[in-house]
């Protein structure tokens, strides 16, 4: 799903920079998941 | 450029580092308007003269340049250099007019810190500085990381010959466009995207933790700012720790990862291709890295006992690693708690994540996700060319935005960075020391510092030996530029001086 | 013998920490004048550099309310600063809007005096360093400040900008020579053009 890039690869319509936008913060989102589970398992180690 | 510098030459770097004077003295705008909103107006007098001195000086230096120049690749580098030390000058001005500093030394410091994102502070009772100052810290962290240079160029000067050189000196390597003023204006949509949505989002989250209206949103701006150029200047002398906030950090750990993060990933994703989030080289060098460091960090703090639960541990190591490992710099405990309780083995992650630092072509700073990630790969190629057969033919190659040839070459080039910034490093270490301060401080303090990223350990304050403030400015400078224009600039002084 | 100091520490605060509450609840208030009985006040950076001795124990600060008071719900955080650094107060949010003026650029803060539970890492707030504050006196009713105009700085920016202003003008004219000269050249094909 891709929508229109002119010649020059400027940033195109208001969904593809929200969609992006949206993949970006999911990666982020995918930090806290890990940090989150590396903390539960240090904490339940030294329990 | 010939051998020894002409006189042209000289002429052809001052005035590039007057355009970007210019520059500067237009950003002093942005205070001014709160100055003028807030009524500080002893504070719009002190940058009426900064911007005069700014503009004045960048007006006299950009008249040098000679009607027949032919600017070249080593002026780029050399001016770049140069105009970051002239910056620096100029922009301490008014810390210098608000009685906040110790001396002019440390508003020079402060003005370096702010310009390479890096975030260390000398001022004096930030909690009662005002409105228009605070922004001038918050916009100069913001400037210098879309590029002092960048911005120069992208409304002064009109694509003239040497901008590129400008450009490429200024450590961000990648390009997105052939051409530089596209390229710059590009970056300037990328942020400007993210800035409508990082203001929004931190002033709704400041209303929500309970900042009245106004005030959450000065702090909101200011933060994003701090936050997309990875600076970490905050407006209160407890840094992050003022707004006693998981919402806040959390929001604002959104917006530092994603100023992290290299403009070529950001246009690419932005502009369809989403699946290079998960292909490029550093975001899986980045991702890898944090999870083995916070690991080890993790450890250390479960081991001393230093945080209750879950969320204390989400809020306080969590949230220093990641600020660390992308150099930013917020803070969410006092700099003294690191030395007093984190534990040498947390403190021993916290200097790698510093040093790794974020991705190439962004706002952070330390070696980069790239160069460590291009190594790990070059290690493992090493490692098969051992174990095959002479005969057996494999591909040596990485993605980054596309597929990039990963040989001899690059490796070296890579691996010579990486071992300057390990050798500013050390260097930076060993003046802690000498300093005074206990080795593992210092080299805390050292990677912070060469690595841009503004955590501290208690090492930078005011009462830090003049020669420390002045060995870190040149470490902090040195690091944001990526050695290559300080080498030049090197070069430059050493082929002046020479065969005189 | 790290265990007995703390218990004499304890002790200590414990005793001075009763005698200021006493005062402070006799009537019901938590907002009052300064309490007759003297009470020991523990700098910030002594609270830091001890943190885990301190903590769990009654302790007395004195300082300036700076920035916001943040309301959460009936609760409140204000960020109280002594020369030595600043700390958070968790405090009921009726005692906080009781505060008149919080230090800023524009203004002193009022100067507080707290008792209340030090925490080295609330578990309640995330491992925030903080304090729980039990008793909320206001010592000195903070004040607007004034800052003053410099004549010699008025004159400096005045001379600076008409300076800049004719430096710019300058610039711009020789700007604009200068790309008037390279059009010329460019159209004629002579010239020295650009290049590395």
């Amino acid at each position: 799903m891709r929508l229109r890039t002119d010649r020059r690869g400027r940033l195109a319509g208001f969904g593809e920079l929200a969609l992006g936008m949206a993949v970006e913060i999911a990666y982020i989102g995918a930090f806290f998941v890990v940090g989150i589970v590396v903390c539960l398992v240090c904490l339940a180690f030294h329990a | 450029m010939r051998n020894h510098p002409r006189k042209e030459d000289y002429l052809i770097i001052l005035s590039y580092a007057g355009r970007v004077a210019i520059g500067l003295g237009i950003v002093c705008v942005a205070p001014m308007l709160v100055a003028i909103a807030e009524g500080e107006w002893s504070v719009l007098v002190d940058f009426i003269i900064c911007a005069g001195a700014c503009l004045l000086s960048g007006a006299l230096l950009s008249m040098c340049m000679p009607d027949d120049a032919h600017p070249g690749w080593l002026h780029g580098m050399v001016a770049t250099a140069v105009s970051w030390l002239l910056a620096m000058v100029l922009a301490a001005i008014p810390y210098a007019l608000s009685g906040h500093y110790g001396s002019y030394l440390d508003c020079m410091f402060d003005a370096m810190s702010g310009f390479t994102t890096t975030g260390l502070t000398l001022v004096l009772d930030l909690d009662h500085l005002s409105m228009a100052l605070n922004t001038w810290r918050h916009v100069i962290t913001f400037v210098g990381g879309q590029g002092v240079v960048v911005l120069a160029l992208s409304f002064l000067i009109d694509g003239s010959a040497g901008s590129y050189e400008l450009y490429v000196g200024e450590g961000k390597d990648e390009r997105l466009f052939p051409s530089v003023l596209h390229t710059a204006k590009a970056i300037w949509k990328i942020s400007a995207a993210y800035f409508v949505v990082g203001v929004v989002a931190l002033w709704v989250t400041g209303i929500a933790i309970g900042l009245p209206v106004k005030a959450a949103f000065y702090h909101g701006m200011w933060i994003y700012m701090a936050a997309w150029s990875t600076g970490g200047f905050a407006p209160m002398s407890q840094n992050f720790l003022y707004y006693h906030s998981a919402a806040y950090e959390m929001v604002s750990v959104v917006f530092f990862v994603a100023g992290s993060l290299n403009f070529a990933l950001h246009h690419a994703v932005l502009t369809g291709s989403r699946r290079e989030m998960i292909k490029n080289i550093e975001t899986i060098s980045f991702f890898a890295s944090f999870v083995i460091l916070f690991s080890i960090v993790a450890a250390g703090l479960t081991r001393g006992g230093v945080y209750p639960d879950l969320v204390a541990m989400m809020r306080k190591g969590f949230f220093q690693v990641i600020s660390g490992q992308t150099t930013t710099g917020f803070m969410t405990i006092s700099a003294r708690q690191f030395a007093l309780e984190w534990g040498d083995l947390a403190l021993c992650g916290m200097c790698v994540a510093m040093m790794i630092g974020g991705s190439a072509g962004s706002t952070a700073g330390g070696i980069k996700g790239l160069r460590v990630g291009a190594l790990l790969l070059a290690v493992r190629n090493d490692g098969r060319r051992l174990l095959l057969p002479p005969s057996a033919v494999f591909k040596k190659k990485m993605h980054m935005i596309e597929d990039r040839y990963l040989g001899d070459e690059q490796v070296r080039a890579y691996a010579l960075i990486t071992v300057l910034y390990v050798g500013m490093w050390v260097f930076a270490t060993l003046a802690g020391v000498a300093a005074g301060y206990p080795a593992l401080d210092a080299a805390f303090e050292a990677a912070s510092v060469t690595g841009n990223v503004g955590l501290s350990i208690g090492v930078t304050a005011p009462a830090m030996p003049i020669f420390l403030k002045i060995v870190y400015i040149l470490v902090i400078w040195a690091g944001r530029l990526e050695f290559m224009a300080i080498l030049a600039l090197g070069g430059f002084i050493v082929s002046a001086v020479r065969r005189r | 013998m790290y265990g007995c100091r703390r218990c004499a520490l304890a002790a200590a605060f414990q005793i001075m920490g009763m005698a200021a509450s006493v005062g402070a609840w006799a009537d019901g208030a938590s907002v009052q004048t300064v309490p007759t009985v003297p009470v020991q006040v523990v700098q910030y950076e002594a609270l830091l550099e001890g943190a885990s001795a301190f903590d769990g124990l009654r302790v007395t600060i004195q300082g300036e309310a700076i920035g916001q008071a943040m309301e959460r719900g009936t609760m409140a955080w204000v960020n109280v600063a002594d020369k030595s650094g600043a700390i958070g107060v968790w405090m009921s949010a009726e005692e906080a809007r009781s505060i008149s003026m919080l230090g800023s650029y524009s203004c002193r803060g009022d100067e507080l005096r707290i008792t209340g539970t030090f925490h080295r890492a609330c578990a309640e707030h995330g491992g925030d360093m903080d304090i729980h504050a039990e008793a909320v006196a206001i010592v000195r009713a903070g004040e607007r400040v004034v800052h003053p105009f410099s004549v010699a700085r008025q004159v400096t920016a005045a001379f600076l900008s008409l300076a800049a202003a004719g430096g710019l003008l300058l610039l711009r004219s020789r700007d604009g020579k200068r790309r008037a000269l390279e059009s010329k050249y460019a159209k004629s094909g002579k010239g020295s053009g650009h290049g590395r």
